[in-house]
């Protein structure tokens, strides 16, 4: 009989659920405020001027001057790492406004108008899709030699097609609701219908997914660097300082554990967040 | 079977219904009519005592359990078996990934029929709602509404239910079929004593198989009594209303 | 000279025909659509509003077929209203109910308002800050709006409360359009239509006036419909035949539902001329004879 009474039996799941999700959202927001202002501010805001060297304090362990330690050139870990942030934040959100932008155009396209339109739109999305991320990246650095905005340019090269289907999805279903059929029936444009009902209305899964992407493209982004096509010396980025003090990890743990942190933290933030919206706008999705 | 005494359900400081009394015996249906927000899903979800985070006062029994003081064990073991609840679109209450035989047989085992009889036992019930055998090895999103109404109701059947509560469970079918299925529930009730008390908001569908109605306005009951009585001379104007919007 | 035909329509998805060969007037005095669900009629509908091209046949508009028409008047002339959810969730009512209004004639939406019985102050509000039966009544002005001489109504009621119901009912009644209407809801129809079609399988099965239809249905299903409405204080709705069977594919689409069916429903039926109606049934002499 759990057909006929399964509410009951779900409530109290459903109700739990939502409450630890909404306090970590709330902490993922809290650490992402925190991390930009960091980042932001880290000219003002960070103990010592971004490049200064100090042989002579090379590899030294957390103190009171250093709080994260120096890396192997001397310079202030904590300084870096929060300059790194700049230099990560900057890829995220220039990766997710370019891949997003692009992706929810022609997704919202292909989804509200259907037919030939979609097909075509579909196809070049899987060709997209058919890229595998890394490789082509690093075929990218080839090209543009090595810098941030290769690392942008290749992260949103291949992310822009999952928006793509996102918004594609959504957007046929919004086609198919009583107000587009109204508008249509109206004599409403098509451009205008997209614009004035399918876009607003499909946006909202896109924003929950950018969130829960985020931590993902800052870790793709620190991975680039990592293979030595992205960030390069002396820009501060957390995965070339990652890549930089590896082979240090057990001597002098601080060099390399400060900006993995970072990176973990950031993408937990972002993720936690993330899940929290899609809670917060689709309670149907808490209960999976 | 069903007897409530002052019953009083609240939301915080909101009473979301109030039913003085309400008596549902062996072989009777009893109609609780109202329009949405009137409360009567609200009484009728309380008297299982599934009314979560609500604050429920009086005397409500159900097959000789005290819903309101009962243990939650108690409470589960007539919920389902000796009462069973039919909803409004009971796909959404199936579980998707498994045949309906499946579920079937798996409510009998929890309830505790033995292994030879299950299929008998569901052979019959399916019987007596004029549901085919095979519809036994399709999934849930597989049959239409009529035929997941009529399954809800073999599945109380099978389990035994005595009681059945009801809450619009016609509301979302074409005319043909909802004709289908009330004519089942009337078929129970004649053929096994089967207590039927129905929430819903279609005065003329009540009229033909209600003994009783009580008719409910914003958490109030406003008129009860005999459905002829009460269909043919109301004393509240809200009934009048009602009546008079029936197209 | 009705304002839109159909003539031979064959409607369907994919290649998938759902509506067959369906000829239908909407003539003067509201013309009524009924059928249970997947019956075709909200794609009937939908052909009717130019949202759907037919396989095959034609959309008259006038002495012109939907196709080459002219867009503006046509979506001047002929406005749907469909149940409730037609409004965007996101948009201000204000902003619903001047969607079909130029930039100069938004002025007009208070008055559109109170046409419809909704207070002007509604317009700053969002759909889910109103009942049901208020979003009705926004769908039906945003329809107005325009000016339309033909509403093609779809359940618009079917998700409301019966005293809701019979207002939006009454506010239908009162509108100087002519109008389709799509319903399930036999006693709805007899109220607004003066003919109507019932529809099963994507077929017409009789077409005539309201008052004949109910009173002395010539099709078994018809006879259905009908006696399984449950009526005040009448007798319990009655199931004739068992709904679960499917149409049939070949003969009569009713002849594995219908509890008269006999060796000739194997053909299937033309609609033909009986007692002041169009039906499509061997039976229907018997029908008509009880």
């Amino acid at each position: 009989m759990r057909g006929a009474l399964g509410p009951a039996v779900d409530v109290p799941l459903r109700r739990t659920l939502p409450r630890i999700t909404d306090r970590l959202a709330l902490l993922g927001a809290v650490l992402i405020v925190l991390i930009t202002l960091a980042a932001v501010l880290a000219p003002w805001l960070a103990p010592y001027p971004a490049d200064r060297l100090d042989p002579v304090l090379g590899l030294s362990p957390p103190s009171a001057e250093h709080w994260f330690g120096t890396d192997s050139l001397g310079r202030d870990l904590l300084t870096r790492v929060m300059h790194g942030g700049r230099t990560s934040l900057i890829i995220a959100v220039a990766t997710l406004a370019l891949s997003a932008g692009v992706g929810v155009t022609l997704g919202v396209v292909a989804g509200y108008a259907g037919g030939w339109i979609r097909d075509v739109i579909m196809r070049i999305t899987d060709v997209f899709l058919a890229f595998p991320a890394l490789l082509l990246s690093v075929a990218l650095a080839v090209v543009l030699g090595p810098s941030v905005t290769t690392v942008i340019v290749a992260i949103a090269v291949t992310w822009w097609p999952w928006y793509a289907r996102l918004a594609a999805s959504t957007a046929a279903s919004i086609a198919t609701r009583g107000y587009v059929d109204a508008a249509r029936c109206l004599g409403v444009p098509a451009p205008l219908i997209i614009l004035r009902h399918v876009l607003p209305n499909a946006l909202t899964p896109v924003l929950v997914q950018i969130s829960l992407d985020a931590g993902g493209v800052i870790l793709i982004a620190a991975a680039l660097s990592y293979l030595g096509v992205g960030a390069q010396e002396p820009t501060a980025e957390w995965g070339l300082m990652v890549v930089q003090s590896q082979t240090l990890f057990t001597t002098n743990w601080w060099a390399v554990t400060f900006p993995g942190l970072a990176i973990l933290v950031t993408a937990f933030a972002f993720n936690v967040l993330g899940e929290g919206l899609r809670g917060a706008l689709d309670p149907r999705s808490v209960r999976t | 079977m069903i007897e409530v005494r002052d019953l009083q359900v609240r939301y915080g400081e909101r009473t979301v219904a109030r039913v003085p009394e309400l008596d549902v015996r062996e072989g009777e249906c009893v109609a609780i009519v109202g329009e949405s927000g009137s409360g009567k899903s609200t009484t009728l979800l309380s008297l299982l005592g599934l009314t979560e985070g609500a604050h429920v006062s009086g005397h409500v029994r159900v097959c000789g359990v005290d819903v309101l003081q009962a243990a939650p064990r108690r409470l589960r073991e007539i919920r389902g078996a000796r009462v069973a609840l039919v909803m409004q679109s009971p796909q959404a209450a199936l579980s998707p990934a498994t045949r309906l035989g499946t579920l079937m047989r798996r409510a009998l085992k929890l309830h505790g029929v033995g292994g030879g009889r299950i299929e008998q036992v569901m052979r019959d019930a399916m019987e007596t709602v004029m549901l085919e055998h095979r519809i036994l090895r399709r999934y849930p999103h597989e049959i239409s509404g009529g035929q997941a109404q009529r399954f809800a109701i073999a599945l109380a059947i099978a389990l035994g239910a005595e009681v059945i509560l009801a809450d619009e469970p016609t509301s979302a079918l074409d005319v043909t079929v909802q004709a289908e299925v009330v004519g089942v529930l009337r078929r129970l009730r004649e053929e096994r004593g089967l207590a039927l008390l129905l929430v819903s908001h279609d005065l003329a569908l009540v009229s033909t198989i209600a003994d009783r109605v009580l008719v409910m306005k914003d958490g109030e009951v406003v008129e009860a009594g005999e459905a002829a009585v009460v269909l043919a001379e109301p004393s509240h104007p809200y009934t009048r209303e009602l009546l008079e919007a029936l197209p | 000279m009705t304002m839109l035909r159909a003539e031979g329509v064959t409607l369907g998805y994919g290649g998938t025909p759902v509506v067959h060969d369906v000829t239908l007037d909407i003539t003067e005095g509201g013309v009524g659509l009924i059928g249970e669900s997947g019956s075709g009629k909200t794609t009937l509908a939908r052909a009717f509003l130019g949202l759907l091209t037919p396989m095959s046949g034609n959309i008259w508009y006038g002495d012109q077929t939907l196709k080459k028409a002219d867009q503006r008047r046509f979506r001047k002339d002929v406005q749907p209203v469909f149940q409730a959810e037609a409004l965007d969730p996101r948009m201000r009512i204000g902003g619903s109910v001047a969607e079909g209004l130029s930039r100069g004639e938004r002025h007009r939406v208070p008055e559109l308002l109170r046409q419809v019985g909704l207070a002007p102050e509604l317009a700053e509000r969002r759909p889910h800050q109103l009942s049901g039966g208020q979003r009705q009544r926004v769908v039906i002005a945003r329809a107005l709006a325009v000016g339309p001489r033909l509403l093609i109504l779809d359940e618009p009621t079917s998700a409301l409360d019966v005293t809701v119901q019979a207002r939006i009912l009454d506010l239908l009644a009162s509108l100087d359009t002519e109008r389709l209407l799509i319903t399930h809801n036999l006693a709805v129809v007899g109220r607004l239509c003066r003919t109507s079609h019932v529809l099963f399988a994507g077929r017409v099965v009789e077409a005539g006036p309201t008052a004949e239809l109910l009173d002395r249905p010539a099709h078994p299903y018809t006879l259905a419909l009908r006696d399984a409405v449950p009526k005040l204080g009448g007798p319990p709705p009655v199931a004739r035949g068992r709904t679960e069977a499917r149409p049939a594919e070949t003969g009569c689409p009713f002849r594995l539902r219908c509890p008269l069916a006999a060796a000739a429903c194997e053909r299937a039926p033309a609609l033909r001329e009986v007692a002041g109606r169009q039906v499509a049934c061997h039976r229907a002499e018997d029908v008509l004879g009880g």
